[in-house]
């Protein structure tokens, strides 16, 4: 399977793939699709924890962005849209399966007890103590790292994709640092 | 300890959001005392760790399924299996394997027979996203992680299918072809009947055979479909239209297909060996270290959590046969320095320091 990064493709060459989804061009809609749908599985596996669920909202996703080509505001970025849109698509998904309290039980079901600064010790430098930290933030923290550290995303896009202000933002992150920075203090 | 505010300059510093301004202030912070620069240095570890690995989607069939949908013109072959979010209910008859933590694996026995009722229904051909889209006469079996089954079609044909995997077939064969899909694992007892083809489409290949016995391995997580033939004759081709590679095979062969090449030239070989998993035994050649673990996930029923996703690319030639989890996990941790820890159903896997 190809693997194409964003990287690779500057934000011109996306926007001009916009411009020509708007068109009605096929092929532009295919490149965005392989572009954007493991970086958006990835970002809707965070709200819902299943797989298969993730990718069919992305698809879902996809497809309502097809049917809607011929409106899309060209000054709007594509990316955040499709970010928006999943991200949607996965709170209606929580909110009608009444899943979202059972998806926050679960991730303190999966917390072990704390560990002492010895085991700590033993644990150093591993990425487990790190990933474990991480999974121990408060939900919407926890998402709005994510989206910062994994999905790559600015604070601004994170602010618009969720729908709050960029402060929010800031004082999520600045809070995750320091509840990382108590958590790990024994880590090199 | 940080106070709010430095917190937050700290941490829209490190993920790229500060202004030469707040860089300027940041200096200062790691001027006012000695431990501070050490404390940075740290959270920049966490800061750049990265997000640990699970499995990729396959964008290719999702892609497919999107453009059927949208009727956007691909250029590939109809009827993919849809992928099912609810699982069939089996009828009472199946026998389940037990936990893993009791190893009574040698005490399976070849063949029993399930019938199943029909459950979750769904069409093959033009198939469409939505969960509610029903044709009656189709019939889709997931196996669980951790449990073995054998089904008997309208035919007689038996097929015995591994966990994890699954079959998509009709309640009744009509037409001119007997077609299942398959996504996963099965040996296959095909009755004979000379007049109607029992052709099976397993990911990227199709398996043609009249009457005979066989094992197919097509996992989609796996680049390569492998079939074995025990007794019979059998036709291997790639699942695309005008594909013209094509091979029979016929007792004791085994032929490999990958998507971008024709399948491999039959070769004999050891089918035996090819049809033990069903005694839950099963040699690995140069694979990788994650359709290892994507086996090991699939019968023992959990999970593995890689902290580092590098290791999942690591080849490894291993025989597993019939042992407890530890042990195959301690045969494997001796082989590629990697430490496993449980964690519940979770089993963590952390280089060996």
């Amino acid at each position: 399977m190809q693997v194409r990064d964003e990287k690779s493709a500057t934000s011109s060459a996306i926007s001009e793939l916009a411009q020509k989804l708007q068109g009605g061009d096929e092929a532009a809609f295919e490149k965005l699709f392989h572009l954007y749908c493991q970086p958006l599985i990835n970002f809707a596996r965070r709200y819902v924890r299943d797989t298969a669920t993730a990718e069919s909202m992305v698809q879902e996703a996809f497809i309502e962005l097809w049917s809607r080509r011929s409106k899309l505001d060209p000054s709007r970025n594509i990316k955040t849209y499709l970010y928006v849109s999943v991200r949607n698509n996965a709170l209606l998904h929580l909110r009608h399966a009444d899943v979202e309290q059972r998806g926050a039980l679960h991730l303190q079901e999966g917390q072990p007890r704390v560990e002492t600064p010895d085991e700590l010790l033993a644990k150093q430098e591993t990425q487990a103590a790190i990933q474990q930290a991480i999974s121990e933030l408060p939900e919407k923290r926890r998402i709005i790292f994510q989206m910062n550290r994994f999905d790559k995303l600015s604070y601004r896009e994170i602010a618009e994709i969720k729908a709050i202000s960029i402060k929010t933002v800031e004082t999520q992150m600045g809070r995750a640092l320091r509840y990382l920075r108590k958590r790990l203090q024994y880590l090199r | 300890m940080h106070d709010s505010n430095i917190s937050e300059l700290l941490a829209r510093y490190l993920s790229g959001e500060c202004s030469q301004a707040e860089e300027r202030e940041v200096e200062v912070w790691l001027n006012a005392d000695p431990a501070n620069p050490a404390a940075l240095e740290s959270m920049k570890a966490v800061w750049q760790t990265p997000e640990p690995g699970f499995e990729p989607s396959d964008v290719n069939r999702l892609w497919q399924e999107v453009a059927q949908q949208t009727g956007i013109a691909s250029g590939a072959d109809s009827a993919l299996p849809r992928r099912t979010l609810t699982a069939v209910r089996p009828a009472s008859g199946w026998r389940r394997f037990p936990a893993p933590d009791t190893y009574n694996w040698l005490r399976y026995a070849a063949f029993f027979v399930a019938i199943l009722s029909v459950g979750f229904l769904l069409s093959r051909a033009g198939s469409h996203l939505m969960p509610w889209s029903q044709d009656p006469e189709q019939v889709t079996l997931n196996i669980p992680n951790g449990q073995r089954q054998t089904v008997t079609l309208d035919d007689g044909t038996s097929i015995a299918l591994d966990a994890g995997s699954t079959l998509h077939y009709p309640e009744r064969f009509s037409g001119s072809l007997r077609t299942v899909v398959l996504a996963g694992e099965g040996y296959f007892e095909v009755a004979s009947n000379p007049d109607k083809p029992f052709v099976i489409q397993a990911n990227h290949a199709v398996v043609t055979v009249l009457g005979t016995k066989f094992n197919v391995r097509a996992w989609q997580s796996d680049e390569k479909v492998t079939v074995a033939v025990a007794e019979g004759k059998v036709s291997l081709a790639p699942n695309r239209e005008n594909a013209e590679a094509r091979v029979v095979l016929t007792e004791n062969q085994i032929s490999t297909l990958t998507p971008d090449s024709g399948p491999s030239v039959p070769r004999v070989g050891d089918v035996a060996s090819r049809i033990a998993w069903m005694q839950n035994e099963v040699a690995f050649e140069d694979a990788p270290l994650s359709e290892i673990l994507n086996q090991l996930e699939r019968w023992y029923d959990v999970r593995f959590v890689l902290a580092d996703s590098s290791a999942a690319a690591e080849r490894l030639t291993v025989h597993i046969k019939s042992r407890s989890i530890d042990e195959i996990l301690e045969l494997i941790s001796m082989l590629t320095d990697l430490r496993f820890v449980h964690n519940g159903n979770e089993i963590g896997v952390f280089p060996e320091d």
